[in-house]
């Protein structure tokens, strides 16, 4: 915290932008989306295939790092959403209706109907606590899926037409204005998450994070604030399901099977858990962006062939890295980084 | 000396508030924010004094009797303690009436209502706080941030709002930051205002917790223990700060101790306990001198 600095209401401390540095790093982040495109297609489009994946994060950091309820079906509730809207888009061009922009305007409907399932999938956690609670998910994520192959999607692939994705003639599907909706909508859903973190809502789910016997000694209902995480975490994962059935050419089970649901526990556990934004973007920048781009320099490395090539390695550094964030940095990425900003205030002395 | 009589329960102004801990005007706007809840519309329904009843309650766990019909009444402003050995069945009469334990017989009776079977959250509402004798902190979460946890069943506003940080929010906050600071400036909290709880020292954590409590707006807070553990600057401190809240906004105080000392300076009555049986009550120096209590303690 900035030496001099008094803060004279009790509303500038609670503010999201409390410091001058606040305000540039805001500006030069807001300089640097807008100007990405010119960096070309392809950073357009892990761009926006981060976005998604953020989105998905901060749900599940609702639901995990916030209240505290481990989800292993946040995959599972991303196809929720994506299928909601294609489907729906499906079923409205068989029956002869039109589908202009369909898929832009139900965004909020697949939100709604992953924080449906997100809903049932809270009841196991009245009951049930740490690894039984992640078994429940588990099982959960599995049957979605199910759901998904045998009766929803049996064909593997939905392609919803390109008249879905467009409105006032402008094609949302890829390219610029497809880039700049979704970061759009990734901003405006990460600051009300970041809203409801600060607010008593938040500090409710903490409560019942840190200790669920206080919490309901305090006068939380610790029921209904389970229910709440899980469906907000779902509905979450519901936006990010039709933004990336939006993005993507077709919606298939197979992107929002188990292995999903871990990498995004994996971003949230080594981002940070618990700190919704800024964890969740650290840990989709590792384990999304850094990591589908590791490819190439990897297999450049002579010997990597010698040791099972590229995947292995990946799944190998994946399992490990996991691991020692989970036992030694149990406040992930962002931890390592506010150690570094403490040494560096300090520096070139010790204290 | 008998302390009840020169400790009436006066419920004096304190700054900012009203007599039922409302802001006042001092905060301008934020009093049309808060309505009265439920637990101050609610007129006792049964025409008594005692604010809390706990009449012939039975606990088992597995045939083992943990309380065997015990009781007693709280009078509004008093401070009552609850001795008794190890083992007597206090922090399971404690229990009891947070709403921790079913139990197998008998009735708690909180602002004359039976609450024998309601959820310990709508007991917390109703204004029965309760503290730990391990401090049952959020660990993670800083000093001001559990004290404000209390305030989570005033919220006046919806998660829309708290997502789009409307006016009402960012309004209801403050007034929720302002009255966490009234219970920091009360228990002398200053400096630990901003700190993560875990690491903080143990008599530190029990004023936070008796914050916590405190921030709830309580009608009764039952203390577990409160002195256990902490070095005798820390057991005058939080002496003072219980015997102050008392006097000055007339909450009443039910503390399960076993420093004698501590009973004999700050209760107003005594409830001893042996076997989960009630064998002797009233004012302090008279239940100290009660043979059947001495023998407990000594006799084992």
């Amino acid at each position: 915290m900035p030496a001099g600095v008094f803060k004279e209401r009790y509303a500038e401390l609670m503010a999201h932008l409390r410091y001058p540095i606040h305000w540039a790093g805001l500006a030069l982040g807001v300089a640097v989306l807008a100007l990405l495109p010119l960096a070309g297609a392809y950073s357009v489009s892990l761009a926006a295939d981060a976005a998604v994946f953020l989105i998905a994060a901060i749900g599940l950091n609702i639901t995990t790092g916030l209240a505290g309820q481990i989800s292993l079906a946040q995959g599972a509730l991303m196809g929720v959403g994506a299928y909601a809207v294609a489907k729906t888009v499906e079923a409205l061009a068989a029956g002869g209706h039109s589908v202009a922009g369909m898929a832009l305007l139900l965004i909020p409907a697949a939100g709604l109907a992953a924080a449906a399932v997100g809903l049932l999938l809270a009841l196991p956690s009245f009951r049930l606590k740490g690894y039984y609670l992640a078994m429940a998910s588990l099982a959960a994520q599995v049957l979605l899926v199910y759901i998904f192959k045998t009766i929803i999607d049996p064909q593997q692939g939905i392609t919803m037409p390109d008249e879905a994705k467009t409105v006032a003639d402008i094609y949302f599907g890829d390219g610029y204005p497809m880039y700049y909706l979704v970061i759009a909508i990734t901003a405006v859903m990460a600051l009300a998450a970041a809203n409801i973190g600060r607010s008593s809502v938040g500090r409710a789910m903490k409560a019942v994070r840190d200790n669920d016997v206080s919490a309901s000694i305090v006068g939380i209902d610790v029921a209904r604030t389970k229910a709440l995480a899980f469906a907000l975490g779902a509905f979450y994962a519901g936006i990010a399901g039709a933004l990336y059935a939006l993005t993507n050419n077709s919606v298939a089970w197979d992107a929002f099977e188990l292995a999903t649901s871990i990498d995004l526990l994996a971003m949230v556990l080594v981002g940070g858990a618990g700190r919704i934004i800024w964890g969740s973007l650290l840990g989709v920048l590792l384990l999304r962006v850094v990591w589908s781009n590791l490819d190439a320099p990897l297999s450049s490395l002579g010997f990597i062939n010698l040791v099972g090539g590229v995947d292995a390695v990946k799944y190998l550094v994946f399992g490990l890295l996991v691991a020692y964030f989970v036992v030694k940095e149990p406040e992930g990425l962002i931890g390592v980084l506010r150690r570094v900003k403490e040494y560096l205030r300090l520096w070139p002395f010790s204290y | 000396m008998f302390s009840a009589a020169k400790r009436h329960p006066t419920r004096k102004e304190v700054v900012g508030f009203d007599s039922w801990g409302r802001p006042g005007d001092s905060v301008p706007g934020l009093l049309e924010l808060w309505e009265p809840s439920r637990r101050y519309a609610e007129k006792p329904r049964i025409a008594e004094r005692s604010i809390l009843i706990v009449e012939d309650v039975r606990v088992e766990f597995g045939g083992i009797v943990a309380v065997d019909g015990a009781g007693f009444r709280l009078e509004p402003g008093q401070i009552l303690a609850l001795i008794g050995p190890n083992g007597a069945g206090k922090t399971s009469l404690l229990n009891v009436v947070s709403g921790f334990y079913r139990p197998r017989r008998g009735h708690v009776i909180f602002m004359g209502r039976d609450i024998t079977h309601l959820p310990p959250h709508k007991r917390a509402r109703m204004g029965l706080a309760r503290t730990f004798q391990h401090s049952e902190l959020f660990m993670h979460m800083t000093v001001v941030e559990n004290i404000m946890t209390g305030l989570e069943p005033w919220r006046r506003y919806s998660l829309l709002d708290a997502a789009l940080w409307t006016e009402k929010a960012r309004r209801w906050e403050e007034w929720a930051r302002w009255k966490a600071e009234q219970v920091i400036d009360l228990l002398e909290l200053h400096r630990y205002r901003d700190r993560v709880v875990e690491g903080l020292p143990p008599g530190i954590q029990k004023r936070v917790d008796l914050a916590r409590a405190l921030a709830q707006d309580p009608k009764v807070v039952l203390m577990d223990e409160p002195m256990a553990g902490l070095s005798r600057e820390e057991k005058e401190d939080l002496a003072r700060a219980i015997v102050e809240v008392n006097e000055t906004q007339g909450v009443s105080f039910v503390l399960v101790e076993h420093d004698l000392e501590v009973v004999m300076d700050l209760c107003d009555y005594v409830v001893a306990m042996e076997s989960g049986r009630v064998i002797a009550e009233g004012p302090p120096e008279a239940v100290a001198r009660d043979p059947k209590v001495v023998e407990a303690y000594l006799g084992g």
